[in-house]
């Protein structure tokens, strides 16, 4: 009984300041929520059954902040993506815990179906004629690739990581942790080696707090956003106290008077 | 009504069940926040032609008889089957992401081989965007994780999708999935015990000779070993060959599947027509 005793303590949280020790036991728990999501991916009905899933999770201030920057350097590959990417890296700033899902066999072991997702009447044709295959087995030592992902990939198998990532997302709901699927922290953890093994990745940040990071932007929100609004208070307010009254008087014996003193 | 009898209330809140599955679908989350899906629960003797051409196509295809067997079992009993029918448009894309995962190097040249190459393959339509394939997954997902919210159960099928497709249903989507819901029990769509009868035991036995016959593989060093498929494996040792079907054999396929086309071609003018007075 003796180790029951020991079961004991108290554990303050809030989510403020961000990274503050009771903000981070607040994130231990969206971690865990992160852990049961991965299980619910992987726990995901697929194709025929087959194992396939690479999961990887991220958290921590600087491992956030390496996702959210490999994001914006992404952003300006395709002007297609920049507005995306720009406003998601906010996002990732803002979550307390990524969970990159992806796929590793779509490009080496596909199903071998002829089902047709990836190239219809053609059938698997289409995927083993576009890739390096000696007797129906696919080399993937060569990552060269034209592309930000290299394809063709088998299409039952990327249906099947759209079956895990929503999993996933079903868990997140259910524990009430807020979560959005995202193609831009995908490539950008892929890009970051997350999920080594993975033709394909979608990255899924979570958190918990008050108001849902993932919801609601407003324009600009690269430039116009929490960090940024807390930033320039911190940049004007300083200069704001000097400039307004601070240096007019010594606090310490004096207190500027109202008009009718 | 004071008191509702409770298998009657089972069987009834399958279709409840079916109906917020289907929300659960369109509420689902999207990579790309593009995709439009379709939704349509099939009910009662619509799904009859789904049931003929499945069976139709069940001798050359193990999967498909599974499928069709369970099916066919609850429709002769009347018992109370959602067939959420989910689909979507796959083959074209506006995204203009250039990711390469299709194997084109942008989206445009991805529409253009579409445009000109696509088309059905054995299951589904094709080429598909890799991003509106997962969203289109995703729903199916959620419709089967909300079945199972609800202690229904259910099993999303691509085949029972594929028989949809080819008796006319959702004629503008190019991916179907079927996610079979109810009857309440369990069992229904994983171990079924209802297709019990229908598969004998030698014919488990010899689907797993087939699909493993590593598994009873004798000493290679022959580099040609037999496979031990009886008790007395080595008297009259028995091989594992490959070879192209013989003529007889594509000759049985050809025959199913005209059986197949004819199967289509009678239900496909009746069940488009509902689209058509639709629009």
């Amino acid at each position: 009984m003796e180790r029951y005793d020991q079961l004991r303590g108290e554990e303050y949280v809030e989510d403020w300041p961000r990274h503050s020790p009771q903000d981070l036991r607040r994130r231990e728990a969206t971690i865990l929520a992160a852990r049961l999501c991965m299980n619910a991916a992987l726990t995901a009905p697929v194709a025929g059954g087959v194992p396939q899933i690479g999961a990887h999770i991220v958290y921590g201030q600087e491992e956030l902040e390496k996702v959210a920057a490999k994001m914006e350097e992404l952003a300006y590959v395709n002007v297609r993506w920049k507005t995306r990417f720009l406003n998601e890296a906010v996002m990732v700033r803002e979550s307390d815990v990524i969970l990159f899902l992806g796929n590793n066999r779509a490009h080496e072991t596909p199903l071998d179906a002829n089902c047709g997702l990836c190239g219809g009447p053609q059938g698997c044709a289409f995927l083993y004629t576009r890739r390096d295959s000696k007797d129906g087995l696919i080399d993937i030592t060569d990552k060269r690739s034209a592309t930000p992902i290299k394809g063709p990939l088998c299409g039952a198998r990327v249906d099947d990581l759209g079956y895990s990532w929503a999993s996933a997302l079903w868990m997140a709901q259910t524990l009430m942790v807020d979560a959005r699927p995202f193609m831009s922290v995908g490539l950008a953890g892929q890009k970051l080696g997350y999920c080594p093994k993975s033709a394909i990745v979608v990255g899924i940040p979570m958190a918990t707090v008050s108001k849902n990071p993932y919801q609601d932007i407003n324009i600009d929100y690269h430039l116009v956003n929490m960090e940024k609004m807390l930033d320039n208070t911190r940049k004007n307010f300083v200069c704001n106290r000097q400039t307004a009254s601070g240096i007019n008087f010594d606090y310490r014996t004096q207190s500027p008077k109202r008009k009718e003193e | 009504m004071a008191r509702l009898d409770g298998r009657a209330a089972a069987r009834e809140a399958v279709l409840e069940a079916a109906k917020l599955a289907a929300a659960a679908a369109f509420r689902a989350p999207q990579l790309t926040g593009k995709l439009e899906i379709e939704a349509e629960i099939i009910t009662h003797e619509d799904q009859d032609p789904i049931i003929e051409f499945a069976g139709a196509l069940a001798p050359i295809s193990p999967v498909m008889a599974f499928d069709y067997q369970t099916m066919k079992h609850f429709r002769e009993r009347d018992s109370p089957l959602g067939c959420l029918l989910i689909g979507a448009k796959l083959d074209r894309s506006d995204l203009g992401w250039d990711c390469g995962a299709c194997g084109f190097e942008s989206c445009a040249e991805f529409n253009k081989w579409s445009k000109e190459n696509g088309g059905m393959g054995l299951l589904w339509g094709g080429p598909s965007c890799v991003w509106m394939l997962m969203d289109w997954a995703a729903a199916c997902d959620f419709a089967c994780a909300a079945a199972g919210q609800y202690r229904m159960e259910a099993r999303a099928m691509g085949t029972i999708g594929a028989a949809c497709a080819g008796v006319g249903f959702m004629p503008k989507a190019t991916a179907r999935v079927a996610v079979l819901i109810g009857p309440p029990g369990d069992f229904v769509y994983f171990s079924r015990k209802q297709n019990r009868d229908h598969f004998p035991y030698e014919q488990h036995r010899e689907s797993l000779l087939r699909t493993s016959p590593t598994n009873w593989q004798a000493f290679p060093g022959s580099t040609k070993p037999c496979i031990k498929s009886r008790d007395n494996w080595w008297e009259n040792m028995e091989y594992v060959k490959w070879e192209p079907l013989s003529e007889a054999e594509v000759q049985y396929v050809n025959d199913t599947m005209a059986k197949v086309q004819e199967v289509a071609v009678k239900h496909l003018p009746n069940i488009t027509k509902w689209y058509e007075e639709k629009e």
